[in-house]
């Protein structure tokens, strides 16, 4: 209770020393207000144009079953192993006519498992539209306003639709795989249409669900759904191996890209998306980065001036008896109040000024990148202040002036 | 442990030696300084800058360590307490009061005067009733709402001693405490002083190099300290401003 009430003291003082707190509260303001517009910039960049800068893409020119395409993706490994992280290739297969698909991601040679979520715009947890990414089996991602429409004989026509939570069950005598609805995606955006090619619908799933649809419930079943003639191959991502800030993943980038250009293997071939300029990118993620130590060295400035100007209200305070962790507190209390109010004010501005003009939406993502950055830069005050109170002697407050 | 007079000891001064170790050599600020302060004493401190009066007050009040001797508060050596319970020990029987006064400047002279509660475990309501007593004690009620730039120097020394009173400490330790006022000040602030020793039986101890305030104060002083070069070059006696006697040194 003492320690809440010194707190409150702080926040209080805070706000009495209008020339000192207001000045940084107009800096942090202006610092998250800018973070959060820079990660709701980040955030907004359309999956295929960083990879873009991070990749290449590759699409068969006409339609191509797994069977077909096998041995020129060995191919195109082979070329470009060395250059890569990740192999990536979205296969698609077609459940119903014109009304469902299923598609999946799945890794050759090399691949990371946290680059899966991320390759497919689709699958882009920040563009699911309404619940959340797949954790694995039995889980599934369909568009918006789905409806699937199935002709039975006799020229009936069943609509379904399919929401969030509803289970889509594929079967064949008694074999089946339940999938079970967990997030929307946002089905007008370019990628979707690439990959459909005119399905209405698509059900993304995990690589384990979709292989055992294909090997096991399918009616004529293949025994490998990476060699499966009616399994289709819809797209390639190769994600550039090396640390994209040094500079390595570009020139990865490039090679590859010439690489393939030069030398295609067919039927792929790179397919440029005229998005991100990579040095834009790049600048996007430098400035993001400036901008999250500026937060958080910021925080240690008005930590530095705290200690500074209230030296000897600090050898006061502990000549008067309260401990180092009251002055602290008492401190902190200052701090805190300045990078909170500066944070909800310039979370508030932007969204705002992000509704009212062409602003990328921001994300809760986004909030909560900004939150943790305000509380590393209280981290980092308080680390500072703690240093100063313990340099600070009583003593002091009989210093003469 | 009790003097002749019957008062028990509050503070002794067990040959004290302080130096601080510069790059030219070894300083002494204290040397071989043995005292004892009884409890309800007035005493002044007197010496030129620079004879060791703030070591003292700074030594008394745990604030630094002596390099030799050792200090007894309250028939507790302070040598062995740790930093938590020298800072208790400040909070709850010493009350401070500065040359320059060392009010903070955003809080008004009722919030300044609550400071040492707050790390308390008080009401709110029961800080403001301790805080408001002690306002009225130095006569600074009507201007508790006052911050310290919006009082004459005079008015925020008292709010000040106030603030020194709030947690009722056993002893007053005051650094230069008039040396800012003028004489109509100085004279107010020394009978508060004065009052509080004489009503209240609180110990004071005031380091000045003021030759009228230990005029001023003659009528209640119990024992007159003099330092020069961190060395003690006369102690004087009396039974409040009765019967002076030079103390021999040993």
């Amino acid at each position: 209770m003492p320690l809440f009430r010194i707190l409150a003291k702080g926040f209080s003082l805070a706000i009495r020393a209008k020339k000192r707190s207001g000045a940084f509260v107009i800096l942090f303001i202006v610092i998250t207000g800018w973070l959060i517009l820079q990660l709701a910039i980040l955030d907004a960049y359309d999956t295929d144009r960083i990879l873009d800068a991070r990749g290449v893409i590759l699409e068969p020119s006409h339609e191509l079953n797994a069977a077909s395409a096998y041995d020129s993706i060995n191919e195109i490994y082979d070329a470009v192993k060395n250059e890569i992280s990740g192999l990536y290739i979205v296969y698609y297969v077609e459940v119903y006519p014109g009304q469902l698909g299923l598609i999946t991601v799945k890794s050759r040679g090399k691949g990371k498992p946290e680059h899966i979520p991320w390759v497919l715009d689709l699958v882009k947890p920040t563009r699911i539209v309404n619940g959340r990414a797949i954790n694995g089996r039995g889980e599934g991602l369909i568009n918006v306003n789905a409806l699937i429409n199935y002709s039975i004989p006799g020229g009936i026509q069943i609509i379904q639709s399919a929401k969030l939570g509803d289970y889509i069950t594929l079967q064949q005598g008694n074999k089946k795989v339940d999938i079970r609805i967990v997030g929307m995606y946002n089905a007008s955006i370019v990628s979707y249409s690439k990959i459909a090619k005119g399905t209405e619908n698509l059900l993304y799933v995990s690589w384990e669900d979709f292989e055992y649809f294909v090997e096991d419930i399918w009616p004529s079943p293949a025994d490998n759904a990476e060699k499966a003639d009616y399994v289709f191959v819809r797209r390639i991502i190769l994600i550039a191996g090396g640390d994209y800030f040094s500079g390595k993943a570009l020139t990865n980038v490039e090679s590859i890209r010439i690489s393939l250009t030069q030398n295609p293997i067919a039927p792929f071939s790179v397919t440029l998306w005229g998005g991100v300029d990579q040095s834009i990118y790049v600048s996007d993620w430098f400035r993001t980065v400036v901008l999250l130590l500026g937060a958080i060295i910021l925080g240690g400035i008005y930590s530095f001036l705290l200690i500074r100007y209230k030296k000897k209200e600090i050898a006061t305070l502990r000549a008067i008896g309260w401990r180092g962790k009251d002055v602290l507190i008492f401190l902190l209390g200052e701090l805190i109040f300045v990078t909170i109010v500066g944070f909800i004010v310039g979370l508030l501005g932007v969204s705002a000024f992000s509704t009212i003009s062409n602003l990328p939406p921001i994300s809760f993502n986004t909030i909560g990148i900004t939150f943790i950055v305000i509380l590393a830069a209280i981290l980092f005050g308080y680390y500072y202040i703690w240093r100063g109170i313990l340099r600070i002697s009583p003593m002091e407050a009989f210093r003469r002036e | 442990m009790s003097s002749m007079s019957g008062r028990p000891v509050l503070i002794e001064l067990d040959k004290v030696t302080k130096k601080y170790e510069q790059a030219r050599g070894s300083v002494f600020a204290l040397r071989n300084i043995s005292l004892k302060i009884l409890q309800g004493e007035f005493i002044i401190i007197l010496g030129p800058s620079g004879s060791g009066k703030t070591t003292m007050l700074n030594l008394i009040s745990g604030m630094d360590r002596p390099t030799e001797g050792d200090i007894i508060f309250d028939r507790q050596s302070i040598l062995g307490l740790s930093e938590e319970k020298l800072a208790e020990m400040r909070r709850k029987k010493i009350g401070f009061v500065f040359q320059f006064f060392n009010l903070i400047d955003n809080m008004t002279a009722l919030e300044n005067v609550m400071v040492p509660l707050l790390p308390e475990d008080l009401s709110e309501r029961e800080m403001i009733r301790k805080a408001e007593d002690k306002l009225d004690l130095v006569d600074m009620f009507d201007k508790r709402d006052r911050f310290p730039n919006q009082l004459s120097g005079g008015e925020q020394q008292r709010v000040a001693i106030a603030r020194a009173l709030v947690n009722d400490p056993d002893v007053i330790i005051a650094d230069e405490p008039t040396a800012q006022l003028d004489p109509d000040n100085t004279r107010k602030v020394l009978d508060i002083l004065k009052k509080l020793n004489r009503m209240n039986g609180v110990t004071v101890i005031i380091a000045t190099n003021d030759e009228e305030l230990v005029r001023l104060s003659r009528d209640v002083i119990t024992k007159e300290v003099r330092l020069k070069d961190g060395q003690i070059q006369g102690l004087r006696e009396s039974s409040q401003g009765r019967s002076w006697s030079e103390v021999e040194l040993g």
